[in-house]
């Protein structure tokens, strides 16, 4: 196998020169233009308000290019960067549209939201993602690594895909009493991807292309008799799954010294899934002060799946590979949902609430390809809880309650002959939250959250058997614009079987101060994680099995965050802004990133405006320098407000 | 454990407690659906000392009342500003003294403002008083500005972040992200780690994955952990022949940090074979030769579940 290496490559010295020599021209001009230019007009106001920017983005990155794209993937060339579009001038039939776009003409991560409504009668909204995923993990062989830890560090799967998410929602309100909801949502994800395989004891890598879309048609009607609300809900979703791995040219393995070669090989597995969920809900205020809301649903889905594998080689007796089988695969569940709540203000300052749940799942999934395989699941959680909230004074608040929930796993699989006995596990969860908030003044106030939970028969070894969490939350608000903000939470979680634990740590403090022409954030935040667990681990016979051998587990990470806001705008021509985040993270995987950012904004004539903006991330992971990079990012634009 | 005491203690505090009226909507025996003539006139009265957004409020969806008295009928209120702030006569013959008129605020209660609100919504927020939310003393007012007349969905009373547009917070990650982080900033700097979640390039907000009005956010009871995830990443739903049991029953959370960490795929571990480890406590002989730093999923390709093989080879 071709261990994939992806170096640090230089940078185009040449090209960021004359960017830089660009952006100094243009800066110069931006800070003179308010000097030399009259003050514009006063903003009008108007019904119709919004702003268009478009410009070019200039991009140098120095060191792992690859990695870059792992993380900002932000790529040079002209850009839509916002369009801002908010009107209620609009005739009768129509009260508001608003048009947000972000970053079109090809980065990574594009966003268009379009509402458009009548208030009380109907609305209609379309939003459109695009989130590009890139990842190739840097694979080094043996002799490059220096380590063989290191070589074995790296993950032969590749990504390099698009994540498309559109969803459009129409509401029609007939009358007061009747409304008709239509929902539509489509999901795709297609790239490129490689995979790994075991063939006949030895690893080939092998492409694999994706292309996978969701599409999910939702239809509610809802009736609202004053005091009582009902909702029938239909959702028909369809899934596609295009699967198929192929070696992109004969391979003789990750080990070559291993007899297994192939020549080509073939698996296709494109699969279907179809679900239709079924809903209804009751919501009732059957007098003042009480709400009950009764949901049930049904869900029902299907997976199909027909699989065919080809290949020819040499197996690692040396002897020809013929591989040529089909089959298929077919999974079916139903999961019901059974929802109550129930809220009751006891009077103005009192409140019961309580909310009791029961979720059932039963699978079964049978396949013939390799193996003639079955398996079922079913999963029932029931829980409840119950809470008292209270308005104590004027200033205090406490509110408190209990939780409880039970669940039953069954299992069974097998991949020859019939199922066997159901494997059984019980997880029952208890719990106790309370709440306290303090409003010690108009400008201060406090809060404190605390939960405990109990957990019997946790199902993995890793799930709690243990858990708390307490947050404390206090803010001042003073004069003239001025803000103190810190929080700290604390989780923990301890599996007093496996010997499990983990902790984390969250503190933030946060402060800033907002005049007419200046706004100035800074902030601090702490993220401390801990996760241990010395582990027996136990061979199964076979292959040198039957032995038992301690692996330990100790993950630490410690990230701290600075970050800092300044925005200061001397005239009503001229903005200045700077962002900084500098980030550091230590423990098992030390990293360090610098993110620092700067603009300048100047309006000219008639609404028209022009930016400069300039970014540079420096990114350093401490074990090794291989995911190294810098990149400078500078944006030109030119904008119109009206 | 002592939670059934504190059963028994909560039904009896609610069998105890005084029933004290609750001023939350217009008097009843006020005319549902008053003609607009006596509307048009009540917002006079207001506008004589409180500064109302004239034109802009006319852009708020809860100006329709002003204008549609059988919407107003449907609600049982009246129209105007009455249809929230209750009956105003006391209020304007004290001249505006504090506690005449439900106002939202200084010594009204969170609860009042949360029945003010759900008396209308509660078709859309049913369950608000169930929320983590609402047991922190968070009202509706918290976060939506009632008579904002801006864009913001929701009436989402975000972070003012004025004009100042260029990475402005708001533009970046919309305004319903920018309304959470102003109380969760402890949160929001996880989506700063290496590997995170694409909320700060505004791809998804906070509410694509959690419900502000749902009880979800303090306890999500009997309902798979996985739900909110496989929205976006429905191929990793399943279902599947071989099940990865942790995935099926704990949810993603088992092995990934959902907001942001500073391993590869938002694992918990950086090193595989340490995450793996931790649950599988008896693998195959041969195992031996693997070591922490290992991948464990260059062999077990379909780690999320598989359709051929029960250790997710294929």
């Amino acid at each position: 196998m071709t261990h994939r290496q992806h170096l640090p490559k230089s940078g185009a010295a040449a090209r960021r020169g004359a960017a830089r020599r660009l952006a100094g021209v243009v800066l110069a001009g931006l800070l003179v233009a308010p000097v030399v230019l009259p003050a514009p007009a006063a903003a009008q106001l108007s019904d119709s308000d919004g702003l268009i920017r478009i410009g070019y983005r200039f991009v140098d990155i120095d060191g792992a290019e690859r990695k870059y794209r792992e993380d900002l993937n932000l790529d040079e060339g002209a850009r839509l960067f916002e369009l801002r579009l908010d009107a209620t001038d609009l005739g009768s039939a129509l009260d508001r549209a608003t048009l947000d776009i972000d970053n079109y003409g090809g980065d990574p991560f594009e966003t268009l939201r379009l509402d458009l409504r009548k208030h009380g009668s109907w609305n209609f909204s379309y939003q459109r993602t695009k989130s590009a995923y890139f990842y190739d993990d840097l694979i080094l062989p043996v002799e490059q690594a220096g380590d063989p830890a290191l070589a074995l560090a790296g993950d032969f799967h590749t990504f390099d895909f698009d994540r498309v998410r559109d969803t459009a929602k129409f509401g029609l309100r007939f009358s007061p009493r009747a409304k008709l909801d239509v929902g539509l949502e489509r999901w795709t994800k297609r790239g490129e991807s490689t995979t790994t395989l075991d063939i006949s004891r030895d690893e080939f890598e092998f492409d694999q292309p994706i292309d996978d879309s969701f599409d999910q048609l939702r239809v509610g009607f809802t009736y609202d008799w004053g005091k009582t609300t009902l909702v029938l809900e239909e959702r028909i979703t369809e899934q596609e799954y295009d699967v198929s791995i192929f070696l992109p040219g004969a391979s003789l393995g990750e080990d070559p010294n291993d007899a297994t070669t192939l020549d080509f090989f073939f698996f296709d597995r494109p699969a279907t899934v179809d679900s239709n969920t079924h809903t209804a809900r009751i919501v009732s205020r059957p007098a003042d002060r009480w709400t009950i809301r009764a949901a049930a649903s049904v869900i029902e889905s299907e997976l199909d799946t027909d699989a065919s594998q080809e290949g020819r080689g040499t197996a690692f007796t040396g002897q020809p590979l013929d591989i040529d089988i089909e089959g298929d695969a077919r999974v079916e569940y139903d999961a019901e949902v059974f929802d109550f709540d129930l809220s009751y203000l006891i009077n103005e300052r009192l409140a019961l609430v309580g909310g009791l749940r029961r979720h059932a799942f039963d699978q079964q999934g049978d396949v013939q390809l390799n193996v003639d395989g079955e398996s079922v699941w079913d999963v029932e959680t029931t829980g409840a809880e119950l809470g008292l909230e209270a308005q104590l004074t004027a200033t205090v608040t406490l509110s408190g309650g209990v939780r409880y929930e039970s669940r039953d796993v069954e299992h069974a699989q097998t991949t020859s002959g019939p199922l066997g006995e159901l494997e059984e596990y019980s997880t029952d969860h208890d719990g106790f939250w309370t709440s306290l908030g303090w409003n010690a003044s108009k400008q201060f106030r406090l809060e404190v959250t605390a939960e405990t939970s109990s957990y019997d028969d946790p199902f993995t070894l890793t799930s709690p058997s243990d858990r708390e969490r307490l947050r404390l939350h206090a803010r001042w608000n003073g004069d003239q614009g001025v803000y103190f903000d810190a929080i700290a939470v604390a989780n923990s979680w301890e599996n007093d079987d496996s010997g499990w634990e983990a902790d984390t740590e969250n503190l933030s403090l946060r402060a800033g101060v907002r005049r007419d022409t200046f706004d100035l954030r800074v902030g601090y935040t702490m993220v401390e994680t801990d996760r241990s667990i010395d582990q027996l681990v136990t061979t199964l016979p076979g292959f040198g099995g039957g032995q038992t051998f301690l692996f330990p587990t100790l993950y630490e990470s410690g990230a701290d965050f600075i970050d800092l806001r300044a925005r200061w705008r001397p005239n009503d021509r001229l903005q200045l802004g700077a962002d900084a985040l500098l980030y550091d993270n230590t423990g098992s995987f030390g990293l360090e990133r610098e993110d620092l950012r700067a603009y300048v904004q100047v309006g000219l004539l008639d609404g028209y405006l022009v930016q400069l903006a300039y970014r540079t991330v420096d990114y350093t992971e401490e074990a090794q320098s291989f995911d190294d990079y810098e990149a400078e990012i500078a944006e030109l634009s030119v904008g119109y407000r009206w | 454990m002592q939670w059934r005491t504190l059963l028994l203690s909560l039904a009896l505090v609610v069998v105890i407690a005084p029933r004290g009226p609750v001023t939350v909507q217009a008097d009843e025996s006020t005319t549902p659906g008053a003609d607009l003539t006596s509307a048009a006139e009540i917002v006079e009265t207001c506008a004589g000392c409180h500064e109302i957004d004239g034109p802009g409020y006319a852009k708020n969806p809860h100006a329709v009342f002003n204008t549609d008295a059988q919407l107003a009928a449907h609600y049982g209120v009246e129209s105007s500003c009455t249809a929230c702030h209750g009956d105003f006569e006391a209020h304007v013959e004290s001249a505006g003294e504090d506690g005449t008129i439900l106002a939202f605020g200084g010594d009204d209660s969170f609860l009042t403002t949360i029945e003010a609100c759900t008396s209308c919504h509660a078709d859309a927020h049913p369950r608000f008083l169930a929320t983590g939310h609402a047991a922190a003393g968070v009202a509706c007012t918290d976060c939506h500005d009632i008579h904002a007349s801006g864009s913001a969905p929701g009436l989402l009373s975000m972070p003012d972040e004025g004009d100042l547009i260029g990475w402005d917070q708001v533009a970046e990650i919309g305004a319903a992200s920018a309304t959470c982080a102003d109380c969760h900033s402890a949160v929001m700097a996880q989506f700063d780690f290496n590997e995170a979640h694409r909320l700060r390039e505004g791809v998804i907000s906070c509410i694509d994955c959690h419900d502000p009005h749902a009880p979800q956010a303090r306890v999500r009871l009997a309902a798979f952990k996985q739900d909110q995830c496989t929205t976006c990443h429905a191929d990793k739903s399943g279902p599947w022949v071989f099940e990865h049991g942790a995935q099926r029953v704990e949810g993603c959370g088992a092995c990934h940090s959902p907001h942001g960490s500073p391993n590869r795929h938002l694992l918990a571990f950086q090193n595989q074979a340490e995450l793996c480890y931790s649950c599988h406590a008896a693998v195959p002989g041969f195992h031996t030769r693997f070591v922490a730093e290992s991948q464990c999923t260059n062999c077990h390709v379909t780690i999320h579940g598989s359709n051929f093989d029960p250790a997710f080879l294929e």
